[in-house]
Parts: structure tokens; sequence; C-alpha cells
């Protein structure tokens, strides 16, 4: 069986290192993508099964990238796994703000995983979002 | 009004012809008249109507004129009464004046001499009604003052003992009149123990009463005697104790003559409590802070060594080149990291003990980019020294300058980097220059990233970092931190997008308080030491 393509966006170097290597170990194949333009360009690209989305990143950053995912006809169903030092309630809020500002409606991501990430947690979430 | 008013009058005779005549002449020269034909009838007409003028006859069966007018006067009224006096009762009449009558006229009465008393008497009602006016408008106003100063002199009274201050005044005898209770508090003492039984100098130090109440005679010295500014000295307590406290005094003075003085103290035990306390809880905020952000920090940094761990175990596991030598570059990163950041913490918390020496600039700033070289290239950014020519030697403490800018130029390569601003060539520009107002100045110039408007206050604020995990957010803090020990500054020009320019300025010499630290220089080694380690971290980044 083909290995899933799984797109990694953080500008960590530290933190790609680590998922692509669990991803790897785990029999999925990740993509590596250093900040939301490149992720954008790499999940049209790629048509990954899934995606692991770090929320603060220098220039266009994880909130940018997830909206624009989620308002593409071709992107928005690909799960999104965000993944990040800042707080879960800080981001939903965030997301929430940003839907009234913007008057759009986004969906909420698939999971929401604070930093620093536990192996068996990371695996079983995106295990779930496969829906395998 | 009063005057319509005063056109009333009552006639009491017993001859009904001399009633009828006199009502006549009256009601037709303007009067309201009422007639009674004896003395009882006619106070009962008077204490009913009140009228201002009566006119009675003295000789009446029954109450005569003079009882009618005692009894009149006894009443509280303004009335006048006029007597009439029939022939040859002249001593009649002359007692009635003495009972206050306001006049008298004969029988047979002539109409002008009728009218002439009347008016007198109507004057006279005027002239005392206007000086009963005035009297009572006079006790009101009288009234209403001492309320005012009985309002004013409980308003200090209260202000006085409700003070924080302690208020002591005493007379030119140097006797207590005023101990408030803040004083009483402080003291111990109650006020009838003090207030006329001691002296200022029972409780103050002789000499300071002495300097305030002795030259009695002297011309007044405003500058010497206004307010004199805080004096530490100590007030005896009831129980023989000294308590230090801070005083004011104000000598008083009435026609030149010194008449007094009152002092004013505050515990200075409290004051210093106070002060302790502020200090302290500022001081507990601050750890508070501090600690909290370097969890954090230690945090982040713990993340990707676990991180570096799971590499490296999979490595081993899986006999993968590759994991392992990932897995290593995460672990040294992060040593190298915690290194940096417990480096920065030690040159910040520590008392450095500056050594200087005369050094030229031009060969600091070249030691700084030579050692910043390879850094640069790793990140592309064109890093070049432009040295003005012929600057003197400046004293300073080499390494720590040598410190601040490694720190400035690590700063200005970082903002260079394409990642977070999208520059094709970096360029980093490190000067030395004269300045007009310093020494020397050293100038740092990136193209890089700008600080944010919102950012500039913060830069030089602790643990404060634009860089995310990679600053341990003390770089700037320390370069202030030496740059004041040399009595220096450090100034930042910014615009977001195009670049920053730091300037690190020295003046001529070692300040003052600095350079008497500067006797055993000793640590200079460690800090040596320090600051190569911080530059080998910094060079490992990335």
């Amino acid at each position: 069986m083909k290995k899933k393509r799984i797109l990694v966006v953080d500008d960590e170097l530290d933190m790609r290192t680590f998922i692509t290597t669990l991803l790897e170990t785990s029999g999925y194949k990740p993509i590596i993508a250093i900040n939301g333009e490149e992720g954008i360009l790499k999940a049209r690209e790629k048509k990954p099964a899934a995606i692991i989305l770090d929320v603060m990143m220098p220039r266009e950053g994880g909130i940018q990238m997830y909206r624009e995912l989620k308002t593409d006809e071709q992107l928005k169903d690909i799960p999104v796994i965000m993944l990040s030092a800042i707080a879960k309630k800080t981001f939903f809020h965030s997301q929430q703000v940003l839907n009234t500002y913007r008057g759009q409606k986004v969906p909420e991501p698939a999971a929401y995983i604070e930093k620093p990430p536990e192996t068996a947690e990371l695996l079983q979430i995106l295990e779930q979002c496969l829906g395998c | 009004m009063a005057e319509a008013n005063l056109k009333r009058v009552l006639l009491i005779d017993d001859e009904e012809g001399i009633r009828k005549v006199m009502s006549i002449a009256l009601k037709d020269a303007g009067y309201v008249v009422w007639t009674a034909e004896s003395g009882e009838q006619g106070l009962e007409i008077f204490e009913r109507e009140k009228p201002p003028l009566v006119l009675t006859d003295i000789k009446m069966p029954g109450m005569d004129g003079i009882g009618v007018l005692r009894r009149i006067k006894e009443m509280e009224t303004d009335s006048e009464v006029i007597i009439i006096t029939g022939h040859g009762e002249m001593e009649l009449a002359i007692s009635a004046l003495q009972l206050e009558a306001s006049d008298f006229i004969t029988k047979p009465i002539h109409d002008e001499a009728l009218f002439i008393s009347l008016r007198r008497a109507e004057e006279k009602i005027s002239l005392k009604r206007q000086l009963r006016d005035y009297t009572e408008n006079l006790e009101l106003k009288v009234q209403e003052a001492t309320a005012e100063i009985q309002r004013i002199s409980d308003f200090q009274a209260n202000l006085i003992d409700n003070s924080l201050d302690g208020i002591v005044a005493g007379d030119a005898e140097r006797k207590v009149v005023i101990f408030n209770e803040s004083a009483q508090r402080l003291t111990g003492y109650r006020e009838g123990e003090v207030v006329g039984r001691l002296t200022l100098e029972d409780l103050y130090d002789k000499e300071i009463v002495d300097l305030w109440l002795s030259r009695e005679g002297e011309a007044p010295d405003p500058a010497s005697e206004k307010r004199t500014s805080h004096l530490d000295t100590t007030i005896q307590s009831r129980e023989g104790r000294k308590i230090p406290i801070r005083l004011n005094h104000t000598i008083l003075r009435k026609e030149g003559h010194k008449v007094g003085c009152v002092t004013f103290f505050q515990d200075l035990r409290e004051i210093r409590r106070l002060e302790k306390r502020l200090v302290q809880s500022e001081r507990l905020a601050a750890i508070g802070q501090t600690s909290a952000t370097i969890a954090h920090a230690i945090k982040n940094i713990v993340g990707g060594l676990k991180g570096g761990m799971f590499v490296v175990n999979k490595g081993f596991e899986l006999s993968n080149q590759d994991y392992l030598q990932n897995g290593w570059d995460m672990v040294q990163r992060n040593v190298a990291k915690i290194s940096s950041l417990a480096m920065d913490l030690l040159t910040y918390a520590k008392e450095r003990k500056p050594e200087y020496r005369l050094a030229e600039a031009n060969t600091v700033a070249a030691e700084a980019v030579e050692l910043l070289k390879t850094r640069a290239a790793e990140f592309k950014v064109n890093l070049t020294l432009e040295a003005t020519e012929g600057l003197e030697p400046v004293a300073m403490d080499v390494s720590g300058i040598h410190q601040c800018l490694v720190n400035l130029i690590n700063n200005a390569i970082d903002a260079c980097w394409p990642e977070i601003c999208g520059h094709e060539q970096g360029q980093v520009a490190v000067r030395t220059c004269r300045d007009p107002d310093w020494a020397v100045c050293f100038e740092v110039e990136d193209n890089g990233c700008g600080i944010e408007a919102s950012n500039k206050e913060k830069i030089f604020t602790n643990f404060f970092s634009t860089k995310g995990a990679d600053g341990t957010g003390l770089g700037l803090l320390n370069v202030q931190k030496i740059a004041q020990e040399h009595g220096g500054s450090v100034e930042v020009e910014s615009e977001p997008g195009k670049g920053s320019v730091f300037r690190l300025l020295l003046p001529s010499g070692p300040s003052k308080d600095t350079e008497d630290l500067n006797e055993n220089g000793t640590e200079e080694n460690e800090n040596q030491e320090a600051y190569s380690v911080v530059a080998q971290a910094d060079r490992r980044k990335s």
C-alpha cells in the first residue's frame, strides 16, 4: 500500500526533524514546508492526506494558512491538525474573532495539539483524522 | 408700606365730644381711627388691633391714661402713646413722659399741635423700627460670624487631630500648647500629660529648640525661618525612648516677635518599614516574572532535547545513520541554546568588575567582525567593517565592549534572515565613527527586517525576544548594561522592512562610580571565558 503523505508546516528545524522522523518511522511519507506560503504551494502540489500545521511562523503564519486551506475548494477537505505552543483556547478565540471580522465561517480544525507533542498522542490523533 | 401702617390711631377719652371731634379731624387727615371710652376698653382694642399710635386722655374713671401707658409699654411693641392732658395736670404729664410717653398735648386741642405730635411719634416709631432692624441684623451677623469662626476652629482642630503627621506646637515660653493624636500615638503621652505641662525641650533636642526660639528679639530672616526642610532627629517617648522622626518646623510670629513654633513630624520607622516592604514586593515580583520566563525558555529547550533523543533512539533502533545524525544535531543545538541562556543569565546577574584599558576602537571592532565572518557567511549575509582612521584610543573594558559588538552583530545577522524579511542579500555594516558628544561611536547597521514600533520599547527589557526559541531575550539587555557601566549609551534607529542601526556610544573615560569598582579586576579572565563561550554558542546557532 502506498504511504500516506503528511504535510508538516513548521518554521522550527527541531520540530520538523522530530515530526518527520516520527512520521517516517510510523509508516507515513512526510513533506516539509517552513512557512504558510510554502505550505499552500506544497498542499496544492502534493495533495497530502493530512496537514500538521504550526501557528506561529514568520511571514505567513498558521492562522492565515489554515483559512486559505479551508476556503480553497481543492484543499478544504484535507484534515488539519494544529500543533502549536499557543494555548488551544487562544487559537479558537482568534478563529472566532476572524470569522466575525471577515464574515467567513471557517470550520474548526480536525484536532489541536499543544506543543510539545507526545509521540503516542500525535500518532493516535493523526490516525483518527485519516479515518483508518 | 411702613408709612401707611403708621396711620392708625387708637383714641381713648371718656368725653364723647372730644372723641367725636378728634376722630373726624384724624380721619380727615387720612388716619384709621378706633375710639374707646375707657382705659380698659382702649387696651382691649389695642391688643386686638395693635395700632402704632395711641392718644389717651390722662384723667379717666377706672384705668387712667398713666395706667394705659404703663400697660402698653409693658407689652413689647413699638407703639407710641401721646397723652392728652387738661389744664393743671402738668405734674401728671411729666410723669407720663418719664414712663416713655411720646409726647403730650393739652386741652383744648389744637389740630396743629396734635398733628405735629403725631408726626413726631410716627418718626420715632420709624426710627425705632430702623434701629431694631439694624440691631437684629447686627446680631444675626455676629451670630453668623461666630458660627463661622467656630466652624473654622473646629475644622482646624480636626485637621490637627486627624493629621497623620504628629503636630506639636509650643508658645514663646516653650510650653506645649498643641499635641495632636498622631503625636500622642507615637510618643505614648496623653494630651493632658503634655499640654501646659511639658516644654518643647522635654520632647525634642534642646539644641534644636534653642535654635527655634532663643533669639527672640532678632529681626526675622525669612530665608532661615521659613519652614526648614526635613531634619532627621528624634522625639522623646513617654517611656524615655528616642524615636526617630523626620521633622519640619514653622516659627509663629506676631508683630515681628516670636510667639511660638509649630512642629510637624513623621515616624521614620514607619517610613522605613514601608520603603522596605515596597522594595521587597518589587523584588518578589521581579523574581516571579524572571522564574516564569526562565522556566518557559528551559521547557522549550527540554522539548527540543526530548525530540532529539527520540530521533536518536529511532536511529539506533533502525540503524539509520541519518536519524542518528539529525537527532544528535538537535541535541547539540539545544545544549548550545541552554548554555547560551545560562551564560547570558550569568552576565546579566553578575556584578561585573570591568577592567579599563586604553584601546583602539577599530581593533575591537575588527576582532568582533572577524569572529562573526563565518556565521555571516552561513546566513549569506555580507558583513563589512568601515573603520574611521585616526580615532583616539579610549579607555574601555575591552572584553565587555567586544561582547556588546558580538551581540549587536549577531542580532543584525539574524535580522537579515531571508525567512523573516525576504531579502535577497543581507547586508551588515560595522562602523567606528566620531561623535560630537562622545569619545567614540560604534555603529552596527543592517538592511534586515527592522523593529516594529510596538517592539521598540521592549527590546531593552529582559526576556523580550523576537527570535522565538532562538533568542534568550537577554542580549541587548547585556549590551545596555555594559554600556551603562562605561557611562555610555545605546541608541537605536529602525524602520520596519528597511533595517536598523544600533549605536554604542562611549565617553572618553570610565564614569566615576565605575572607576572605584575597578581596583581588583580579577574576574576579567572569567568574563573573557564567558563571552567566548557565548560567542561559540552563537556561532553554532543554526
